[in-house]
């Protein structure tokens, strides 16, 4: 993976990275956000390197008539500004006069980057929450209140792991099950969906009015989804960013505050510190240390930092104990069908469950055909209506 | 005033799919209305149905309903993308259903209009949003009631429309149009 560090797109406290390629797009600054539908046009066409003669055949339109338009002479139509947000890939909402939705452009600025694939998904999958909103089927998230601070970032994180446990704990929910996702989902109310989405990016979180997603990708090491989703976990329950917020490579991830804050979190989220002190006080053996890390389903070099930073074990041991392999692990405490369990569900892709829900709710209300949840699911639509009217099945 | 019908994109086709616009265009009797996007939809479609080039040059639907205020612009954009699952990047995919919804359901003149179509999904919306709808195969059965044709003739029709790779609910028998 290339060292991408963890990447805030705009705004929030951790705008870490100025060098980044997804930062804001600059490419809409030569038009104020009071501009006219006109102007915005007349910024595409210059975009698209076009004569206003060859753009007007493009968009379909009389060559006078978008002269008439440019001038404030004639309006533009819903077909007019459709086409022309096909050719300038810009939003309708843009070319009304209104905001470039952020995510958006954060997708253009990611083109022919290697995160371009994760962003633009996260792109689609919040906009259909906005939508779901708009229609009266909000995202509902639950998060607890955020410790005050304390001076130092590790220890916020810590503390915001204790305040995230104790609100899973107050909702029953255990955070040890086998899918971490779904219990983000339940405790939380976040959106967790896992996607291939090339090879160069572990995971991101989106925080909009509207809604909250992680999204991460699937991959072949066991453990290593379970600690990107705690991290971007971290995040979100901290406010870190508002946006979007990329960490395209979980093990080169930067050291501004938030990621220290965020990383901090999802070790102690993971490896409560009261859990792994009374482990070791019961069996300070390797085989102990190795059964540990396949109950709490972290990597072994995970649980050997998380015991050295907790002063359970030395540096040495830490170090010794650190490079056992996952596999080494499973063998050692006889956990073997615990390994491939976690191997199998981090290779899964996952659909976000209850963007999915409150899509299949808006549909069953009557707000919405059944086109948004078939293309959510990946389905045909209408295959899927056959089936689900289909009483025999 | 007669009520006004809007024909979705797709009944247009089913008609220029057996070479019928003519004879949609009499069972409408001058109520036909259309939007700018759903002409736009029939003019991309006459490549593969010329037919569709009698629809566009009858002159029986009127001019076609242009929506260029702003705020219904957005408000159809939000339409086509929430209700009809239109995708962010192809913004006039499903526009001509989201106009055709949107001018059905806030213009005073058009309170009451028929919206025909043959999508099983967009029909359900329809209804549960109290849009007045048909099918294509409803059309027939009002032409059957007003002598415009045969019911044998539109049974005809009706399986030839299926034929010709048109996906539309069919009668069973020519009595079911009557």
């Amino acid at each position: 993976m290339t060292a991408n560090h963890g990447v805030a797109v705009w705004s929030g406290a951790a705008a870490a990275n100025p060098d980044t390629a997804l930062r804001k797009s600059q490419h809409m600054a030569t038009v104020g956000p009071m501009s006219t539908t006109a102007e915005r046009v007349r910024e595409v066409i210059e975009r698209s390197g076009h004569s206003h003669r060859e753009f007007a055949e493009l968009v379909g339109l009389d060559a006078s008539k978008l002269s008439k338009s440019l001038a404030g002479i004639r309006r533009f139509t819903s077909v007019d500004l459709a086409r022309i947000g096909d050719l300038g890939d810009v939003s309708i909402e843009w070319l009304l006069g209104g905001e470039e939705p952020a995510l958006a452009l954060a997708a253009r600025a990611a083109s022919g980057s290697s995160t371009r694939r994760a962003v633009e998904a996260a792109h689609d999958l919040a906009s259909q929450r906005e939508g779901l909103s708009e229609l009266g089927h909000p995202q509902r998230w639950r998060f607890p209140l955020a410790p005050p601070r304390t001076g130092t970032w590790t220890t916020d994180g810590a503390h915001l792991a204790v305040a995230a446990l104790t609100h899973l704990a107050d909702q029953g929910i255990d955070p040890q099950g086998p899918s971490l996702a779904a219990v983000v989902e339940e405790g939380f109310g976040i959106d967790v969906a896992v996607r291939d989405l090339g090879a160069d990016f572990d995971g991101l979180s989106v925080a909009t009015p509207t809604c909250r997603l992680i999204l991460l990708a699937p991959t072949a090491a066991p453990f290593r989804p379970r600690f990107t989703l705690a991290h971007e976990l971290g995040h979100l329950l901290a406010g870190d960013d508002q946006g979007l917020h990329v960490d395209a490579d979980i093990d080169h991830l930067d050291r501004s505050e938030t990621e220290v804050r965020a990383s901090s979190f999802a070790a102690a989220f993971l490896m409560p510190e009261r859990v792994v002190i009374d482990a070791m006080a019961a069996d300070r053996s390797f085989d102990g240390f190795c059964a540990l890390a396949m109950t709490l389903r972290v990597s072994p070099s995970a649980l050997a930092n998380r015991l050295k930073a907790l002063r359970a074990i030395d540096g040495m041991t830490a170090s010794r104990w650190g490079r056992t392999s996952a596999k080494e692990a499973a063998d050692a405490s006889g956990q073997v069908e615990a390994l491939h369990e976690a191997t199998s569900l981090a290779a899964q892709t996952r659909l976000p469950g209850l963007l999915t829900r409150d899509a299949f709710a808006a549909y069953q209300a009557g707000d919405t055909t059944l086109r948004p949840y078939a293309a959510l699911i990946g389905a045909d639509v209408d295959r899927l209506r056959a089936a689900l009217e289909d009483d025999a099945t | 005033m007669s009520i006004a019908v809007f024909p979705d994109t797709t009944v247009f086709c089913n008609f220029a799919a057996v070479g019928k616009s003519d004879l949609l265009a009499e069972f409408l009797r001058d109520r036909g209305r259309w939007t700018e996007a759903v002409m736009r939809e029939v003019e991309q479609s006459r490549g593969h149905l010329p037919d569709l080039q009698r629809v566009l040059e009858g002159g029986w639907l009127g001019e076609p309903i242009v929506l260029d205020s702003l705020d219904e612009i957005g408000q159809v954009e939000r339409i086509r993308r929430n209700v009809f699952g239109g995708d962010l990047h192809q913004r006039t995919k499903h526009l001509g259903e989201a106009t055709t919804c949107h001018i059905v359901r806030t213009r005073e003149e058009f309170k009451g209009a028929w919206w025909v179509t043959d999508d099983t999904d967009a029909l359900r919306y329809a209804r549960r949003q109290g849009i007045t709808t048909m099918e294509t195969i409803d059309l027939f059965r009002h032409a059957v009631a007003d002598y415009d044709i045969t019911a044998d003739a539109g049974f005809a029709l009706l399986h030839a429309m299926d034929a010709a790779g048109r996906n539309l609910r069919l009668p069973s028998s020519p009595a079911d149009l009557i």
